[in-house]
């Protein structure tokens, strides 16, 4: 399980604190799973894979 | 590249922050930092090259090593896009809810509604077993039906 207080959103996963998400406003939730950084979005294949292209942090499965 | 760092059992997330920043602080050549539940003990770091994962990991404690050899992104296909719950929630399994006046208690599932996202379940610790029905986002599995 992620650490408390940790929020995902529901549909791009990114990780954050608020209720909000920041990037694409949708709701976030607390039950998270797994962890994926985001450092290099340009020159990352699994950023490619998993259709993220602003670095960051991301959960694996936000339910 | 990919490539699998042993970390301390249980601190997976706390590494992968810690790899993360240091990566960023020494512009290291590290692109994405990977850590999944189901893979217990160990990171997926993808960099250019070895050396770069060297330099991430030095002198961090909670790294017991990197593993010999690398590995393709493909293989991590399976990690990054998860199936979602509903294909992989089965009639007999039992769940605990995680939302809604029965939250906490746990349940067996006596149908599934692919379509609907919908299962129906009867509580284990009900006198009398009465079927709910629940949206499968307020679920999560504990254990599988034995086949």
């Amino acid at each position: 399980m992620a650490r408390k207080g940790l929020k995902a959103c529901t549909k791009c996963n990114y990780i954050t604190h608020d209720d909000f998400c920041p990037i694409c406003q949708h709701e976030t939730s607390e039950n998270i799973r797994g962890l994926l950084i985001i450092l290099d979005p340009v020159n990352s294949e699994v950023a490619k894979i998993a259709q993220k292209d602003i670095k960051g942090k991301y959960a694996l499965s936000v339910k | 590249m990919i490539f699998a760092v042993r970390t301390t059992t249980g601190q997976e997330q706390n590494v992968a922050e810690a790899l993360a920043s240091r990566a960023e602080r020494e512009n290291l050549e590290v692109f994405s930092i990977l850590a999944t539940e189901d893979l217990k003990g160990y990171i997926l770091v993808e960099a250019t090259n070895k050396g770069a994962i060297e330099e991430l990991v030095r002198q961090n404690f909670k790294v017991k090593g990197i593993v010999p050899g690398e590995s393709s992104v493909k293989e991590l296909e399976h990690l990054l896009t998860p199936t979602k719950i509903i294909e992989s929630i089965d009639k007999g399994d039992v769940v605990e809810l995680v939302g809604g006046p029965f939250k906490g208690e746990k349940a067996r599932v006596t149908r599934v509604d692919k379509n609907k996202e919908e299962i129906t379940l009867e509580l284990m610790e009900a006198a009398v077993a009465i079927p709910i029905t629940v949206g499968i986002e307020q679920v999560k599995i504990i254990a599988k039906d034995a086949p």
